[in-house]
C-alpha cells in the first residue's frame, strides 16, 4: 500500500511537469489531491466532495472555483477553501490552504506550491527531514528518559499519596482520645473549681467576721502590700472567689498602682506563668477588669494569705496545671485539626492520571531573567521578585494557571500561566509578558511525558519516507 | 524603616493619583470663556439694532474701491476710528469660488500678521473674468464671477458680503455684524507723573501711583499677558484676534470643522461652548463634545435640498466656532468664527452639487495621495510587539489562522529610550532580518517617529539639530524644552522649509539603520504633545521660523512634519518612486495630500465604535478622507463581541487598523475563540475582497475630491430625511453599509434611500430591496448589513491571500447590479499599487463598465490617457436583478462562454470570460 501511494504521489507530481510547462491552466485533475482523495479525482465527472454539484473532470483545476466547497480546484487558488496536497517527499506531507499557491512565497518544501516559478524555491525537504529525524529522534530519547523517570514519580506519588492518606487516618484517630482527655480535664477542672470556690466562701465568711471583730475594736489603717510577691492567676482566682464581698471593699482604703508594683505584679506574672500572652488574655478575659482586680485586691491578699492554710496554696497550683494542661492539649487538637484539613485539601487537587504531579507539590522553581527572578511552585503560588504573580487557580489543559496576583498599576492583577512539556528534569523557563501584567512561562517536567505521544513519535519514526 | 517607606509610598500613590485626575480633566482644556480673546469676540456680539459700545461696525469706503486685474481692493475702517484702516481683497477663484482677505493696511513697524503658507495648491488660479454687475453705489456693489455666474453683492455700510447661488442669497458674511479685527498696537506704556520733591503727604501720593500702576497692570490682564492654570502667555504681540460671522442661508445643517468627537450634523453651541480648532492631545477624550481634538479643518459646509455650499477660514492660530439657528423666518444657520492671530482669510465654496463643492476644496488643498494598495488593506499594530521574536510569532499567527493583513506596527518601546530612527538592539537586533522575513510575504512594517527629540548629546539627531540651531525657541529666544515619553526633549521647527529637508533626510536608508524599503512611518504626538505644557501642548509664546509665534501656526505644526516625514520616504529611493505611507494623529487642511490620519486615543466602548463613522463622515467632508478609528479601542479592553463588530464597521472604513494600549490585553483577531476568530476573519477577507472598489474610489478621490466614505446626503442631496443620518455610510456610490454598533443587537433599521425607483442588493443574500423604505434586517453576530446600490458594477477580487501585493495578479471579479431598467455602470482603476507612474508616465488603466441592452462594455472612461500594460483578466462576472434569463452570452471574440442563472434569485454568473483588463472588449447576453 505504502509503495502504491509514493507511486502515484510520483505520478502526479509528473503530470504538473508535464503540463505546467504547457499551459500554466492546464493542470492535471489530480494536481494537489492527496493521496487517499485520489480516487474521487479519476472519473468524467467530479462530484464536490462536500456539496451537491457535479461538473465535468475537464473544470477540476481549471482555475475557476465551481463547488461551494472549494475541492474542485485543489491545484490553483480559484475557491477560498480550497486545500492543497504538499508531498514534501522527504520530509512530512502537508495540506496548505490553496490561497498559497503561487503568492511568492515558498510553503511546501518541495517548492510545489510555487509551480508558476514566481519565485524559485529550493527543495529542502530532505534538510527538514533530517532535521525533524534528528529532532524526533531527540524527542523520542528525552520522552523514553522521561517516561522512565514519569514511572518514578508515579511510584514517588504512591507512596507520597499513602503515606499522606496514612498520615490522615492517624491524625484523625488521634482527635478522638485527644477530645476525651480534654472533656476529662475540663471536667476534673469544673469539679476542682467548685471545690475550691466553696472553701474559699467558707474561709471568706469567717474572714469577714474576723474582719468586722477587727473594726470593732480599732480604726482601719492602710494596708501596705509594698515587697510582696502576687500571683495573677491567684489574684484572679481570689477575686472570683471574692465578687459577693466586692460592695464591702471599698470602704478600705486602697493604694493607687505605682509603677513599683506594676512591676511587682508583672515581675510574679513572668515567674509564676509559663503560658503565653493568648493564654493569658484569655484567662484575665478583660485587661481593664484585672487591673481593677489588681487594685483592689492585691493589698487584700497579701492580708488574706497570712491567714490561708498550705493546702489551698496548692490545691491553686493544681488548677493552674490543670488549665495549662487543657491548653496545651487544645493546641494539639488545633495543629491537627490543620493537618487534617492540609491533607484533605490536597486531595482535592487535579494531579493528573495516577497523581503524577504529586512530587512537584510543595517545590518551587526558579527561572532568571535579566531584570527579575521568577519562582514557581506548582499548586500554590507564583512570584516576581517579592511581587505575587497569584496563587494557584486550576489546570488549564497542560497549562497550569495563577490568578490574583498583585495588583498592576492601571492593568489586571497579576497572573501567570505555566505550559507543562515533556522533560527529563524539572525545569522552568522561557517567562513572557504577552500582556501588561499576565505572564506566561514553560515548564519542563517528566510528568508531562506522554506515553500515547511516544507511540505516534515511534509509529513516524518507522514510517519514514 | 517602615515609616518612611510608607510615606514615600503614600505620596506616590498621591502623585499618581493626582496625574489620573488631571489626565481626565477637561479643565485642563480651554474653553471660549477661559480664552480672553473669545470672551473678547464675544462681549461685541449683540444684535446690531441694539448696537453696545463694544459692537465694532465695519464699513467699506467708497472712494478706495478698485477693480484691478480681477481683484477689487478697498479700505475698510472701524465706524469712529478713520485712522486704522484695513485692506480688502476680494476676487474669485477658478470653480466657482470667492476669496476675500482682510488685513492691516499698514502694519506697525517690526509688527507681522501670519498668512497660512504651504496649504492651498500654488494651481489656484484667479478668475480674472469677474466683473460689475453692479458698480458702487447706494450703498453696495455687485460682481458676477465664475462659470455658473454666481454674484457677490457688497454691502458697504456696514460691511457685508452676500453670495448669491442660483439667484438667491447662501452666504452671507458679517450678516450679524460681528466681525472684528484687533489691529497690532504698540504696547502701552504707564506715564507716570515726574516724581515731586518730598513734602508732605508723600505717602499718600505713592500709594496714588501705585494704585495707577496697578490699575494700568489689569488693563493689559488678558490682553498684553493671560494665565491659564499656571502657564502665563507673555503675548508680546497684544489683542490680534479677528472674528466674523457666516450666515448658511436656507439650511438647517451645517458639517466639517473637524476634529471633534462629535455629530456628523453640527450642534447648536449657542450658550454653551463652541467649537474649537486647536490640535490637542487629549488623554481620554469623551465623546459629544465641541473640544478640540489632535486635528482642525476649518472647512464648514451646509447642504439643503438647494445645494451644497462651504466658507473656509484659512486661520492656523487657536479658533473657535459658535453655530446657532438664525432668528429669521428662513431656516438658516449662524455660525461665528473667531481666531486668536493670523490674517482674515476667507474662502466660499458656491457648489452647488454635493460634486461641485468637492472639486472646489480640492482645487484649493488638494486630494488625497493616491495610496499603495497595501495601505488601504489591513494594519496590526500595538503598543507594543515586543521584539523580533514576537513579530515573527503575530506574523506566523495571521497566517496559521487564514487571516490577511499587510502592516505590522512597532510603537515606540522598539526604539533605543524613545530616540526615534534608532532600535532598542536587545529586543531588535537584527531589523533588516525581520523585514526581509516581513518582505517575504509582501508585508510591511511601520515605525513610529515622533517630533520631540530627546534632549542626549549623544543622541545623533538631537545633536545634530542642537548645532544647526533647529529647535523651536522659548520667548527668550533659547532651545524651547519640553517633557514627551523620552524625557526632556526638544521640537524641531518644521514651519521652516530647511528644517524639513533636513528632516527628509534622516530617512536615507544609510541613516535610518535597520531601515528598508518595506518600512514606512507613523508620526504621532505632533500637535504637539508637550507633557506638562500648555494643555498638554507648546506654550503660544514660543518663536517659530520667520519670527512668527506658536500661536500664529500652532495648527500647522503636525501638518508641517508629516509632510516632512513623508517627504523623507519620498527621497530614500533613488528614483523617488515609492509612493510614501506615513500615518499622523495630528492635521489640516490639506493633509490630505500628505498621508492618512486616524482618531487617536479612542477608548474600548461601544459608544467609541459608534462614533467612529459619524468622525470619519466630517473628515471625508472637509477633504481628509483617508482615516480611521483604532479598532477595537485604545483604551481598556474589548470584548469578544465589541471586537468582532469594530471589525465589521472598521472593514467598512477608508484606514483599516487594530490597535491597543500598553496596558491593554493581547487581542490579535484570533483570541477571541469561536465564533468571533471565524467573523473577524470573514470581516477582513471582506474588505480583500472588495479592494479594488476601494482603490478605484481612492483614484477618484483623487481625481474629483469626492470623498470615498460619504454619508448618504452626498449620493442622495435631494432627500432631507437623510441629512442627519451619520450610522449609514456609503462606500464610493455603490455600497451602503450599516454596521451593527451596539451590544447584543439582533436586528437593525437600514435606511435604503432613493425611492421605489432605487433597487438595493444585500450583498450576502442577494436579495433584492426597493428604495424609499426603511427595512429591518436581522444581524446574528456574523452579519454585516451591506448592500449594493443598483445601477452600480463593483470590481472586486474574490481570492483573498495573505497581503494585498500578493493579489495583485489574481483575476477580478465584476459584480452588476442592475437597476429597474437593467442598466448598471461603473470604473476601475488599475496600475502598479505602489509607484508614481501612474503621474509620471499615465501607466493605469481607467476604464468605464457599462452594461444596457443586454451588453456589457468595457472601455476608457473617455478623459483618461492611461496605458498600462498588465496581463490580467476577469475571471467572473455575477449580474443581480437581470429578469430573464440568456440563451446565449459571448464577447467581442466571438467566445461563447458558459453561465448559471438562477430564477429565483434572479442572478447570473458569467464563467471565465477570461477577457483581459488591457483591452476594450463588450460581452452580450442574447
Amino acid at each position: 500500500m505504502k509503495i502504491i501511494c509514493i507511486l502515484l504521489v510520483l505520478v502526479s507530481i509528473l503530470s504538473i511537469c508535464v503540463y505546467s510547462k504547457a499551459n500554466k491552466y492546464e493542470l492535471s485533475p489530480t494536481f494537489g489531491v492527496s493521496p487517499e482523495l485520489l480516487e474521487y479525482y479519476q472519473g468524467k465527472t467530479f462530484s464536490c466532495l462536500r456539496s451537491n454539484k457535479q461538473i465535468p473532470i475537464e473544470q477540476v483545476n481549471d482555475d475557476y472555483c465551481d463547488c461551494p466547497d472549494g475541492t474542485d480546484e485543489p491545484g490553483t487558488s480559484a475557491c477560498n477553501n480550497g486545500v492543497f496536497y504538499c508531498a514534501n517527499k522527504g520530509y512530512k506531507p502537508s495540506n496548505l490552504h490553496t490561497s498559497l499557491l503561487n503568492d511568492g512565497f515558498c510553503d511546501c518544501c518541495d517548492g510545489s506550491d510555487e509551480y508558476l516559478g514566481k519565485v524559485t524555491c529550493p527543495n529542502n525537504c530532505q534538510d527538514l527531514g533530517s532535521e525533524l529525524r534528528k529532532k524526533r529522534e531527540q524527542e523520542i530519547e528525552t520522552y523514553t528518559a522521561g517516561l522512565k523517570k514519569k514511572s518514578e514519580m508515579e511510584e514517588e506519588s504512591k507512596s507520597i499519596w499513602a503515606s499522606k492518606q496514612e498520615e490522615l487516618e492517624r491524625l484523625k484517630k488521634e482527635i478522638d482520645p485527644l477530645n476525651s482527655d480534654l472533656k476529662e480535664l475540663q471536667t476534673k477542672k469544673d469539679n476542682k473549681q467548685k471545690e475550691k470556690d466553696a472553701e474559699r466562701q467558707a474561709l471568706k465568711e469567717k474572714r469577714q467576721q474576723e474582719l468586722k471583730e477587727l473594726e470593732e475594736q480599732q480604726e482601719p489603717k492602710p494596708l501596705d502590700g509594698e515587697g510582696q510577691e502576687i500571683n495573677t492567676d491567684e489574684l484572679k482566682e481570689s477575686k472570683e472567689g471574692s465578687e459577693d464581698v466586692q460592695p464591702e471593699v471599698p470602704t478600705v482604703e486602697e493604694k493607687p498602682l505605682t509603677s513599683e508594683n506594676l512591676e511587682t505584679i508583672s515581675r510574679g506574672k513572668d515567674q509564676n506563668d509559663d503560658h503565653n500572652d493568648d493564654n493569658n488574655d484569655e484567662k484575665h478575659g478583660d485587661s481593664f477588669l484585672y487591673m481593677l482586680v489588681q487594685n483592689h485586691f492585691s493589698t487584700l491578699w497579701n492580708f488574706f494569705k497570712q491567714y490561708l492554710p498550705k493546702s489551698v496554696y496548692s490545691d491553686l497550683n493544681d488548677l493552674e496545671s490543670l488549665e495549662s494542661e487543657i491548653s496545651s492539649k487544645k493546641d494539639t487538637l488545633r495543629e491537627k485539626e490543620n493537618a487534617i484539613s492540609d491533607i484533605e485539601k490536597l486531595f482535592t487537587y487535579d494531579f493528573g492520571k495516577n497523581n503524577v504531579y504529586l512530587p512537584l507539590h510543595g517545590k518551587c522553581f526558579e527561572v532568571k531573567t535579566k531584570e527579575y527572578s521568577y519562582s514557581f511552585c506548582p499548586y500554590d503560588k507564583a512570584q516576581q521578585g517579592h511581587t505575587s504573580l497569584g496563587k494557584f487557580e486550576k489546570w488549564e489543559g497542560s497549562v497550569m494557571e495563577f490568578a490574583n496576583g498583585q495588583q498592576c498599576w492601571g492593568g489586571p492583577k497579576r497572573s501567570l500561566k505555566v505550559s507543562f512539556e515533556c522533560g527529563v528534569d524539572n525545569e522552568a523557563y522561557d517567562v513572557q509578558e504577552p500582556s501588561k501584567c499576565e505572564y506566561s512561562m514553560k515548564f519542563k517536567t517528566a510528568a508531562a511525558c506522554d506515553s500515547e505521544h511516544l507511540k505516534i513519535l515511534s509509529l513516524d519514526k518507522d514510517h519514514q519516507l | 524603616m517602615n515609616i518612611s517607606k510608607l510615606i514615600l509610598i503614600t505620596l506616590i500613590i498621591l502623585i499618581i493619583n493626582i496625574i489620573k485626575i488631571e489626565s481626565v480633566d477637561q479643565n485642563q482644556f480651554r474653553t471660549c470663556e477661559d480664552s480672553h480673546f473669545c470672551k473678547r469676540n464675544m462681549k461685541g456680539r449683540t444684535e446690531q439694532s441694539s448696537a453696545s459700545d463694544t459692537t465694532k461696525i465695519y464699513k467699506l469706503l467708497e472712494n478706495t474701491i478698485q477693480l484691478v486685474d480681477g481683484v477689487i481692493t478697498a479700505d475698510i475702517i472701524e465706524d469712529g476710528v478713520p485712522q486704522d484702516v484695513l485692506a480688502l481683497e476680494l476676487m474669485a477663484y477658478q470653480d466657482n469660488m470667492l476669496r476675500f482677505r482682510i488685513k492691516e493696511k499698514n502694519l506697525l513697524q517690526g509688527k507681522k500678521r501670519y498668512q497660512v503658507q504651504d496649504v492651498l495648491l500654488p494651481t489656484i488660479q484667479i478668475d480674472r473674468s469677474i466683473q460689475w454687475k453692479s458698480k458702487p453705489q447706494n450703498n453696495q456693489f455687485t460682481i458676477e464671477f465664475g462659470s455658473n455666474h454666481n454674484l457677490a453683492t457688497v454691502n458697504m455700510n456696514p460691511f457685508r458680503v452676500d453670495v448669491l447661488v442660483n439667484g438667491k442669497v447662501a452666504v452671507s458674511a458679517n450678516n450679524r455684524g460681528y466681525m472684528h479685527f484687533e489691529q497690532m498696537k504698540e504696547k502701552p506704556t504707564l506715564q507716570l507723573a515726574p516724581p515731586k520733591p518730598p513734602v508732605e503727604g508723600e505717602e499718600q501720593n505713592n500709594n496714588e501711583q501705585n494704585e495707577e500702576e496697578k490699575k494700568f497692570r489689569e488693563s493689559l490682564e488678558g490682553l498684553w499677558e493671560e494665565k491659564f492654570h499656571s502657564h502665563h502667555d507673555s503675548k508680546p504681540n497684544g489683542p490680534t484676534s479677528i472674528g466674523m460671522d457666516f450666515k448658511f442661508v436656507g439650511s438647517q445643517f451645517v458639517y466639517g470643522i473637524p476634529e471633534h468627537a462629535s455629530t456628523m450634523a453640527l450642534k447648536n453651541t449657542k450658550g454653551e461652548h463652541p467649537y474649537r480648532l486647536y490640535n490637542l492631545d487629549v488623554f481620554e477624550y469623551e465623546l459629544d463634545k465641541t473640544m478640540a481634538l489632535y486635528g482642525a479643518v476649518p472647512l464648514m459646509l451646509s447642504h439643503d435640498t438647494e445645494k451644497t455650499v462651504g466658507v473656509f477660514w484659512l486661520n492656523a492660530a487657536e479658533t473657535y466656532i459658535d453655530i446657532e439657528d438664525s432668528k429669521t423666518e428662513q431656516p438658516s444657520k449662524d455660525t461665528h468664527w473667531i481666531s486668536e492671530s493670523g490674517i482674515m482669510d476667507v474662502f466660499i465654496l458656491t457648489g452647488p452639487s454635493p460634486k461641485e463643492f468637492f472639486v472646489q476644496y480640492a482645487t484649493l488643498t488638494g486630494t488625497t495621495a493616491l495610496p499603495q494598495m497595501f495601505s488601504i488593506a489591513y494594519h496590526q499594530s500595538r503598543w507594543n510587539y515586543k521584539s523580533e521574536e514576537d513579530v515573527r510569532q503575530v506574523d506566523q499567527a495571521f497566517d496559521d489562522n487564514s487571516i490577511p493583513y499587510d502592516v505590522i506596527w512597532l510603537d515606540i518601546e522598539h526604539t533605543d529610550g524613545k530616540r526615534y530612527f534608532t532600535w532598542d538592539r536587545s529586543n531588535f537586533p537584527t531589523p533588516e532580518n525581520m523585514l526581509a522575513e516581513l518582505d517575504k510575504k509582501s508585508r510591511k512594517l511601520v515605525t513610529i517617529v515622533d517630533p520631540h527629540i530627546k534632549k542626549d548629546s549623544n543622541y545623533y539627531i538631537y545633536s545634530e539639530a542642537s548645532e544647526k540651531g533647529y529647535y523651536v525657541k522659548n520667548k527668550d529666544r533659547n532651545d524651547f524644552e519640553g517633557w514627551c515619553w523620552p524625557g526632556t526633549s526638544s521640537y524641531l521647527d518644521f514651519t521652516n522649509p530647511v528644517i524639513r529637508d533636513w528632516w527628509s533626510s534622516q530617512f536615507a536608508y544609510d541613516k535610518y539603520k535597520g531601515s528598508a524599503k518595506n518600512l514606512y512611518i507613523w508620526n504621532d504626538m505632533n500637535e504637539p504633545s508637550v507633557f506638562g505644557g500648555p494643555e498638554v501642548s507648546m506654550h503660544k509664546d514660543n518663536i517659530h521660523y520667520g519670527d512668527y509665534e506658536h500661536r500664529d501656526v500652532h495648527n500647522l505644526y503636525g501638518y508641517y512634519y508629516h509632510m516632512a516625514t513623508a517627504q523623507g520616504l519620498i527621497q530614500r529611493n533613488p528614483d523617488h518612486n515609492d509612493r510614501p505611507f506615513v500615518l499622523s494623529r495630528a492635521f489640516f487642511a490639506g493633509t490630505q495630500r500628505i498621508g492618512a490620519i486616524w482618531t487617536g486615543d479612542n477608548a474600548a466602548k461601544w459608544d467609541h465604535l459608534a462614533i467612529s463613522n459619524p468622525m470619519l463622515l466630517s473628515l471625508g467632508l472637509a477633504g481628509i478622507t483617508f482615516s480611521g478609528a483604532d479598532v477595537g479601542g485604545f483604551f481598556g479592553n474589548p470584548d469578544a463581541e465589541l471586537v468582532a463588530r469594530w471589525y465589521q464597521a472598521a472593514a467598512f472604513q477608508p484606514f483599516f487598523r487594530g490597535h491597543a494600549h500598553l496596558d491593554a490585553r493581547r487581542r490579535e483577531p484570533w483570541l477571541f475563540g469561536e465564533p468571533y476568530t471565524t467573523v473577524i476573519r470573514q470581516a477582513i477577507q471582506a474588505r480583500y475582497s472588495y479592494l479594488p472598489l476601494w482603490y478605484t474610489a481612492f483614484y477618484q478621490n483623487n481625481q474629483t475630491g469626492m470623498p470615498v466614505l460619504r454619508p448618504l446626503w452626498v449620493e442622495f442631496p435631494q432627500e432631507s430625511a437623510l441629512f442627519a443620518v451619520e450610522d449609514h455610510v456609503m462606500v464610493a456610490d455603490s455600497l451602503l453599509v450599516k454596521p451593527v454598533v451596539q451590544q447584543g443587537q439582533t436586528s437593525t433599521n437600514v435606511i435604503l434611500p432613493g425611492g421605489e425607483s432605487q433597487l438595493w442588493f444585500e450583498v450576502d443574500t442577494l436579495k433584492k430591496f426597493q428604495g424609499g423604505q426603511t427595512v429591518e434586517i436581522s444581524t446574528p453576530l456574523e452579519k454585516i448589513p451591506v448592500f449594493q446600490r443598483g445601477g452600480t458594477i463593483v470590481p472586486k477580487k474574490e481570492r483573498v491571500r495573505r497581503s494585498s501585493s500578493q493579489m495583485r495578479e489574481d483575476p477580478y471579479t465584476l459584480v452588476i447590479a442592475l437597476d429597474k431598467n437593467q442598466k448598471a455602470s461603473g470604473q476601475l482603476y488599475i496600475d502598479d499599487e505602489h509607484s508614481f507612474n501612474h503621474h509620471r508616465s499615465n501607466e493605469y488603466l481607467y476604464k468605464q463598465l457599462t452594461f444596457e441592452n443586454g451588453k456589457l462594455t468595457y472601455k476608457d472612461v473617455p478623459q483618461s490617457k492611461g496605458k498600462y500594460n498588465f496581463e490580467n483578466t476577469v475571471e467572473k462576472v455575477v449580474i443581480l436583478g437581470l429578469e430573464n434569463k440568456p440563451s446565449k452570452i459571448e464577447t467581442s471574440n466571438k467566445d461563447t462562454l458558459s453561465f448559471e442563472y438562477d430564477q429565483s434569485t434572479q442572478k447570473l454568473t458569467i464563467r471565465k470570460p477570461l477577457v483581459s483588463v488591457n483591452s476594450d472588449w463588450t460581452i452580450s447576453l442574447n
